[in-house]
């Protein structure tokens, strides 16, 4: 399957993270994270907030976390970010 | 931003305290459902948001597939207000009813005015203006204003040189231009200033020609200089010409009328002050007699201001003056029709805004006083000695 999404964002010559669906996330400083192309909350604290990203989970510590934002598969983290992790599902 | 806050106050919204259970399920529930969750905030497993007070009902599934237990803590907007004060149906109902009277009230003239010529009288302007169709009252949209300052400057034919009807707000204003002879204008007369007739407060100044020395606003004294003839070029030198100018201003002036008392004879003896109000051309008595057109006597209009704007009401003062047989109280009523006669002639080009009335008896004589708050044309033309005149002597 990855290698027939491959072949076609080769054929189409997409970018890479268009074809493969694969999420964006923007960093505004240490204060926002824009997450677009989330598939679901798996954790929400004020310390952590724990999103699936599809291929790999996000993992953002911080201070006095909160959803900015919430609409389909855009998500917007505010608060104080401290670290962020990618680790697979 | 401000769009957003009005559509959502109009829609009305419902920020709400979800406990227990997995609120990271509840959340997921909501963005699959479409539900749309404005500011979640979680704090010690407690998860405060607001939602749509459409979408609030929708919840409950969701809370329950969660386990989470709804509670709505604030619910804003129009929905709730008005359900909260449906027992004071007259608030809302007040308000309707005021706005549209607003709408339709602002469609109508409330006051007419004259303006810029102190050679015509302002209540021939207004007389010529109302016989047209130009009075307070009148629909807006029912005036040309083409076609009645064509016809106000054909009726004052050979006075104006210019006439103009401009509708601003709800106020009509009759802009009149004063005819100048062209031989007179061109030639200048001899070196003056204008000075102030009377005591009062400086309302307008416009000057024609030469240079204003007063400012709008404050208090003159008689004699004062308003208008100045002699300007400085330059170079130092001084130059010498007739200032023109109109210059208006407020103050309070006293008429009095005296006649000795007589024993015979017919006339007025009573006096009766009949009061209405009128609103834009409407007149609803306020006692128990009507008003009426022709009667005997003077009208006093005094109209309500507020912040400067004349409003469409005022009240109406009616001093009648009846004739009775008793001929020892005639004295009385003849110097009325003095008094009358005089309040006429001296302010046909003044702008009267309230009259107090006062009348005293002594040494075998009636005086009747009238105190007038009063706009009027201020300046006068002062000449100044330039030293070149001979004497005659």
């Amino acid at each position: 399957m990855q290698n027939l999404k491959q072949t076609v964002e080769t054929a189409a010559q997409l970018a890479t993270d268009t074809a493969l669906l694969l999420p964006h996330i923007e960093l505004h400083a240490n204060c926002r994270a824009v997450i677009d192309g989330c598939r679901g909350i798996v954790a929400y604290d004020e310390t952590c907030v724990k999103l699936n990203c599809g291929a790999f989970l996000l993992t953002l510590h911080g201070d006095a976390l909160c959803m900015e934002q919430l609409c389909g598969a855009h998500i917007s983290v505010g608060g104080t970010l401290v670290s962020l992790e990618l680790s697979s599902l | 931003m401000r769009k957003g806050f009005f559509f959502s106050f109009l829609r009305g919204s419902v920020t709400f305290v979800a406990e227990g259970g997995f609120p990271e399920r509840f959340l997921n529930l909501c963005n699959v459902r479409g539900i749309a969750l404005f500011s979640p905030q979680m704090h010690q497993k407690t998860l405060t948001a607001t939602v749509r007070r459409s979408d609030y009902f929708r919840l409950r599934d969701v809370a329950k597939r969660s386990g989470m237990r709804l509670r709505a803590r604030e619910k804003h907007g129009l929905p709730f207000f008005l359900r909260r004060h449906r027992a004071h149906l007259a608030l809302p109902v007040a308000g309707a009813v005021f706005a549209v009277l607003a709408f339709v009230l602002s469609g109508f003239v409330w006051s007419v005015e004259s303006t810029g010529c102190a050679s015509v009288s302002r209540t021939e302007v207004l007389a010529a203006a109302e016989t047209l169709g130009l009075h307070a009252g009148v629909w807006r949209k029912n005036i040309d204003t083409g076609a009645v300052a064509q016809e106000v400057m054909h009726r004052l034919n050979g006075k104006v040189s210019w006439v103009g009807v401009n509708l601003s707000g709800t106020r009509a204003e009759v802009e009149v231009h004063p005819y100048i002879d062209p031989g007179e204008d061109e030639t200048y007369g001899e070196p003056a200033n204008i000075v102030a007739d009377f005591d009062g407060l400086l309302l307008s100044l416009q000057v024609h020609s030469g240079r204003a020395a007063a400012p709008v606003g404050t208090g003159v004294r008689k004699g004062d200089l308003l208008i100045s003839g002699v300007s400085v070029d330059r170079y130092g030198i001084s130059h010498l010409y007739e200032a023109r100018g109109i210059a208006t201003a407020l103050h309070d002036d006293v008429l009095c009328v005296e006649r000795a008392q007589q024993t015979a004879g017919g006339g007025y003896t009573k006096v009766q002050t009949v009061p209405a109000l009128r609103l834009l051309h409407l007149t609803v008595p306020l006692g128990m007699f009507p008003p009426s057109r022709n009667f005997d006597g003077f009208t006093v209009f005094r109209q309500a201001q507020w912040g400067g704007v004349s409003l469409p009401l005022g009240v109406v003062l009616q001093t009648r003056c009846y004739r009775t047989e008793r001929p020892s109280q005639s004295t009385f009523g003849l110097l009325l029709d003095d008094f009358t006669c005089a309040f006429e002639a001296r302010y046909e080009k003044t702008n009267v805004l309230s009259t107090s009335l006062s009348l005293r008896q002594s040494a075998g004589k009636y005086a009747l006083t009238g105190e007038s708050r009063c706009i009027d044309y201020i300046g006068q033309t002062q000449k100044i000695d330039t030293g070149d005149e001979v004497p005659t002597d």
